[in-house]
């Protein structure tokens, strides 16, 4: 999994380019939705999680990995293809260890973010 | 979330679940809770057996942390006899321990199993639950309601219908002739201490088996036309619809055809027309005729001044370079922030672009107005994309609205398994504008190469 994360981006923006074209502006205003949605998402994974209903965690993941992998957070995507994975085979501990890696890219963009 | 924990604490349960860890079981007591209201989770702790034989309850879950603790629980009731009521037992376990629970219950022990950790299946233990209430007749049971139910397709929900009402005729007509055959029975034991055993089965066979059978063969055979008709209707509305479709459609070419001959009529009179005029200009004055004649022969004027009729069947006319109109797309994506960025994608390319979040919402839009191209994600809650398509298939007749799939994956097999259920292209998440645009292209002008 390392070597595979060594070679993603926290934000890569060129994908972002890429999609909707140049207007920063618009840019900005879809990262910071992405945040919001992004720690709804994370709160349902974590709610989910506890309740043990590992349908609802690969419904939640596969839902915010779209609109991560449009944002260019790479390493955040990823994560969650792997949680998606993992709760489709039930792998609880390997859940829980993802759901708190989630928890630490999410903050990882949203500091990307702000450095604008 | 507060109405499912009240349920949890019914007063006078008739459904209990017994448990060693309350988080454990979130998730299957909120299942039976949205399915029972008369239904309480019970921690184990040391007074359990006395609250088993004060709620009588006809159906109880053991939950604990083992099979084994569940079972010796379970036995130490049996033994004290707490649990001497008509009732179900049913065993809630992990997975890696359901070979032990589904040896407890082909002993006997339990009436059921269901496996609840680490991943559970909620229409399984709802039909547990289900069949436990309706075996013990409770009153306050009110079934699994319509809003329960997931939503299907309709003809198939209508198929499962009929199915029941074929059952239930072949059931009653069964338990008729189980009747006539207790009757007969009765009355020919007298016979047989009076006539020739063999006399008497053959009277039997003749006067009471054979009409018995027949009755049986008729009303089974009733049943299973009533079915196969209602299938039948079905399929003959479907071909009707093409037929309609395609009767349509022959319609439109012509009517399109006459029009393209109208305008290409008119073109040759304006040409003329102006030939003339231009002729009767150049002999008033040379230099302002010129200019008029050059500005004709650059734009054509059926472009500049177009008729009702060529704007009526702009979208289908055989000449598109004649006329153009702008195609409209249908979005459907569940995730709005994404869903948002493929509309303003679409917008700028000038696109009229609608959106839904889910393919029952599409659906609903689909009747209401006709798109040049839908582009669907296949994974979505309610109605995914693949039986949207089927759906939009369905109806759409001989010309339903090509349909291309955002999807993440990317295996060439389920691409070919998605084309024969006809989805005509796909997007895969996130791509970039120029190859989103293209695949659009590809669909609304399907001569496009």
């Amino acid at each position: 999994m390392d070597e595979v994360l060594s070679t993603l981006s926290v934000l890569n923006r060129d994908i972002m380019k890429e999609l909707v074209g140049d207007d920063m502006e618009y840019i900005k205003k879809c990262e910071l939705d992405f945040i919001q949605q992004a720690q709804t998402i994370y709160n349902q994974l974590v709610s989910s999680y506890k309740e043990g209903d590992f349908t609802k965690i690969k419904d939640r993941s596969h839902f915010l990995k779209t609109s991560s992998k449009a944002i260019g957070a790479e390493q955040l995507s990823y994560y969650l293809q792997t949680l998606e994975h993992n709760s489709t085979e039930t792998k609880r501990n390997e859940c829980k260890v993802l759901i708190v890696k989630i928890g630490k890219a999410i903050k990882s963009v949203y500091e990307e973010i702000k450095r604008g | 979330m507060a109405e499912a924990n009240n349920k949890m604490a019914s007063k006078h349960p008739q459904v209990i679940l017994i448990n060693d860890n309350n988080e454990d079981i979130l998730g299957a007591a909120a299942i039976i809770a949205e399915q029972v209201s008369e239904f309480r989770a019970i921690p184990n702790a040391n007074n359990i057996g006395k609250v088993v034989e004060k709620f009588q309850p006809p159906v109880i879950l053991f939950a604990l942390n083992t099979v084994m603790e569940s079972i010796e629980l379970y036995s130490k009731l049996v033994e004290e006899k707490l649990v001497s009521h008509n009732h179900d037992a049913i065993l809630l376990c992990k997975n890696k321990e359901s070979n032990i629970a589904f040896r407890a219950c082909i002993k006997g022990l339990f009436d059921n199993y269901f496996v609840y950790q680490p991943l559970y299946e909620k229409f399984r233990l709802k039909i547990i639950v289900h069949n436990a209430l309706i075996k013990h007749t409770v009153k306050k049971y009110e079934g699994i309601t319509d809003e329960q139910f997931d939503i299907i397709d309709e003809e198939l929900a209508e198929l499962i219908d009929k199915g029941v009402e074929c059952k239930s005729a072949l059931s009653g007509s069964i338990q008729d002739c189980k009747n006539k055959l207790g009757q007969v029975v009765s009355e020919s034991s007298e016979e047989l201490t009076n006539e020739d055993p063999q006399k008497v089965l053959e009277n039997i066979a003749k006067n009471h088996l054979a009409p018995m059978l027949e009755s049986l063969e008729k009303e089974l055979q009733i049943s299973l036309d009533d079915m196969v008709a209602t299938m039948v209707e079905k399929k003959t509305l479907a071909t009707e619809t093409r037929v309609h479709n395609q009767y349509q459609a022959n319609e439109r070419n012509k009517q399109l055809q006459k029009t393209v001959a109208k305008k290409k009529k008119r073109d040759e009179q304006q040409k003329l027309t102006e030939g003339s005029k231009e002729e009767a200009k150049i002999e008033a004055n040379n230099e302002e005729s010129s200019a008029i004649h050059l500005s004709d022969g650059n734009e054509p004027a059926a472009i500049d001044k177009p008729q009702p009729e060529q704007e009526e069947f702009a979208g289908e006319a055989s000449e598109p370079n004649l006329i153009t109109k702008q195609k409209s797309i249908l979005v459907v994506e569940d995730n709005d922030l994404y869903r948002e960025m493929l509309v303003k994608v679409l917008g700028d390319a000038n696109y009229i672009v609608s959106q839904a979040d889910d393919g029952l919402a599409a659906l609903k839009l689909i009747k209401t107005k006709r798109y040049d191209c839908i582009i669907m994600d296949l994974f979505m809650p309610k109605l995914d994309g693949l039986n949207t398509t089927k759906h939009i298939n369905k109806t759409g007749g001989d010309n339903p609205v090509p349909v291309i799939a955002l999807t993440g994956n990317k295996r060439k097999d389920l691409f070919k398994k998605w084309a024969s259920m006809g989805i005509k292209g796909y997007i895969i998440k996130p791509s970039s504008k120029a190859e989103i645009l293209e695949q659009v292209e590809k669909c609304v002008t399907p001569d496009a190469t």
